[in-house]
């Protein structure tokens, strides 16, 4: 399984986010707290500047190296600020039929669509199935999908749900398209047989909406033997307030909920301490949606 | 004070509290000391015999959330003696105050020798987390903010009828939860099991419901939730491995939640009478069960705890946008 992080809020710098708390996306590649694995498959990221050239177009960073040595990664997240960031460490099944390449590195993002997503979770028996979901992909997207992720397709699947995938969503629109993807991953599943538990923990940001969903079909039902990784719900965490940063020697958002300005979600918290952090509820979104010059991070429940 | 004058402890047997007696030590705070913070190592439990100590949590934003405040007979700091997890709360004494410290490593130093005042104490403890775990829920039900697009309909179906579940017991202990049970000791807990598979939707207590037995899940998810006017509000979901009903079935008082499968699921059920039995006992099977289930219960109250806090920020955010 992999850890990501979204970040959507005042300008933060990205070393910050991937680097300096205890428990850091980064440090989540080799010492995860709510996950048995390691995650060297890949790291990617897409961050939004919104005082940047061309604000509407995020800078994008993607490697197979192991994040945590790339000090190419290192530097740039030193330097460069962001008011919304998609970042996401690979973990994959210690299979050799696994393949580890640029192409299925997340964030997924093609061009001219703004909108950026990366998947923790995978599609069981998905090579079965994954021909069926044609009948719901744009030609155009079809012809894109580069990679062999179950992951490249769910994002294709979104993509092709939105009115006009070439402009910014907005929070409703978009959670209409997540809804109506996993439906349709739903569906096809059913006409295949297939009922093996199939998580689809999303993070999905245009660099002004963020949705994340915690999601699982079929969940807890297992074959005789538990599967690698975890059989539990997985997790996906969120915060908010303002001023994200350093204080009182804890990395944490600060100035109560009543006026948050930010959101960080991630797949497990980024601190040790996890007091100001809260679950997304199972089987539910967390979306992330401006109210004034306040961000309000609302649940909703996904009945697909 | 004596620990026999403790009413929290009154009814254990001479022996148990000879042991619990040289295991524990006399704390006292001034009002307004911190005992402990939220994100500490657990290191040990608190009986208060004098004053009180208000229990808050913090919120997403850094702000406190009020969750209880505990008076003289009350237990404080005694989750991380059931899973040895991190402090969930913080804990200051809201006046002068003082009682008996039972250590963590004391404690644990007593039950790996099968000391049955670890077992009796961790009963005790169990049964006030689970008291907990309704209290928070009651906050959580008394707190107008929720989450409406949140909601889900009530279930529609009966629990089928059960049927033998003899053949359960490798499934069983292929659950990573029940995986350290014995063959033996897995054939006897099937052996007081029933097996019910339940289709999705369907309803396995009503809140306020007597609490008549505890189930395993062993496929598929259980939901628990709080009725709203317009629907139920998801508290959680336990999945393969977790028990649904706990908390009423440990502190004998009627289910705080609704209980519904959240997808088809295979479950033992475990009469009330054969739980109770089951708890009377001090075997290997008794122990590996409770301690599982003592465990799940923090996880539920550390949930419903920032489920609460949840609901509070959402009601800063809704007061603030009135402003």
């Amino acid at each position: 399984m992999c850890r990501m992080l979204g970040y959507l809020g005042s300008p933060v710098p990205v070393t910050d986010l991937l680097y300096a708390p205890d428990s850091s996306l980064l440090n989540q590649t080799i010492d995860a707290q709510m996950l048995g694995m390691l995650n060297l498959a890949g790291f990617g990221l897409a961050a939004w500047d919104s005082v940047s050239h061309q604000p509407t177009e995020p800078f994008l960073y993607r490697s197979t190296q192991v994040a945590i040595f790339d000090r190419n990664l290192k530097a740039l997240a030193g330097k460069v600020k962001t008011d919304a960031m998609l970042a996401h460490v690979r973990g994959v099944p210690y299979n050799p039929g696994v393949q580890i390449s640029e192409q299925n590195v997340h964030p997924f993002r093609f061009d001219g669509v703004p909108l950026a997503m990366a998947h923790n979770g995978d599609l069981a028996r998905f090579r079965e199935m994954r021909f069926d979901l044609l009948d719901h992909i744009r030609p155009e997207f079809a012809a894109r999908i580069q990679g062999s992720t179950d992951s490249e397709w769910i994002y294709a699947l979104i993509v092709s749900a939105l009115d006009d995938p070439s402009v910014r969503p907005g929070p409703d629109a978009l959670l209409k398209a997540v809804t109506h993807a996993f439906a349709v991953i739903r569906g096809v599943r059913a006409a295949h047989g297939i009922a093996q538990s199939s998580s689809a923990n999303i993070i999905a940001c245009d660099g002004q909406s963020l949705i994340a969903t915690r999601f699982t079909f079929d969940f807890g039902c297992f074959d005789a033997r538990a599967l690698q990784g975890s059989t539990e719900f997985l997790s996906q965490w969120y915060t908010l307030g303002r001023d994200y940063g350093l204080h009182d020697g804890e990395w944490k958002l600060t100035g109560g909920a009543a006026n948050a300005d930010s959101v960080i979600v991630a797949s497990e918290p980024l601190t040790r301490d996890v007091s100001t952090w809260v679950e997304v509820p199972e089987y539910a979104a967390l979306v992330v949606r401006l109210d004034g010059d306040r961000r309000h991070a609302q649940l909703v429940a996904l009945d697909v | 004070m004596r620990l026999a004058e403790l009413p929290l402890l009154a009814d254990l047997d001479p022996a148990a509290l000879a042991d619990l007696e040289l295991a524990a030590t006399p704390f006292a705070a001034k009002g307004g000391e911190t005992l402990f913070r939220q994100g500490d190592e657990a290191c040990a439990l608190y009986i208060l015999t004098h004053g009180r100590i208000s229990i808050a949590s913090r919120t997403p934003g850094d702000e406190e959330v009020h969750v209880v405040e505990a008076g003289p007979g009350a237990m404080v700091g005694e989750l991380g003696l059931l899973d040895g997890g991190r402090r969930s709360a913080t804990a200051r004494a809201a006046s002068d105050c003082s009682g008996i410290a039972i250590s963590l490593a004391r404690f644990r130093g007593l039950a790996a020798i099968g000391r049955p005042a670890a077992f009796a104490l961790a009963d005790r403890i169990r049964i006030g987390v689970a008291q907990r775990f309704r209290a928070t829920i009651t906050a959580v039900a008394a707190q107008s903010a929720y989450e409406e697009a949140l909601l889900r309909s009530a279930a529609s179906y009966a629990l089928p009828p059960a049927s033998p579940a003899n053949d359960l017991a490798p499934m069983l202990r292929g659950l990573v939860r029940f995986s350290g049970l014995s063959d033996a000791d897995a054939v006897a807990l099937v052996a007081i099991s029933e097996r019910i598979d339940a289709p999705l939707g369907s309803r396995i207590a009503t809140a306020g419901d007597a609490p008549d037995a505890i189930y395993i899940v062993l496929r598929g998810a259980v939901r628990t939730g709080l009725p709203r006017a317009n629907g139920i509000e998801p508290i959680a979901v336990h999945g393969p491995g977790e028990f649904a009903g706990l908390a009423a079935m440990i502190d004998r008082e009627p289910f705080p939640l609704a209980i519904e499968t959240a997808e088809a699921a295979i479950l033992l059920r475990i009469e009330r009478v054969a739980f109770e039995t089951l708890r009377s006992r001090t075997d290997e099977l008794a122990h590996r069960v409770f301690d599982l289930a003592g465990q799940q219960l923090v996880r539920d109250l550390r949930r419903a705890t920032r489920h609460l806090g949840r609901a509070e920020a959402l009601a800063r955010f809704r007061a603030g946008g009135q402003g």
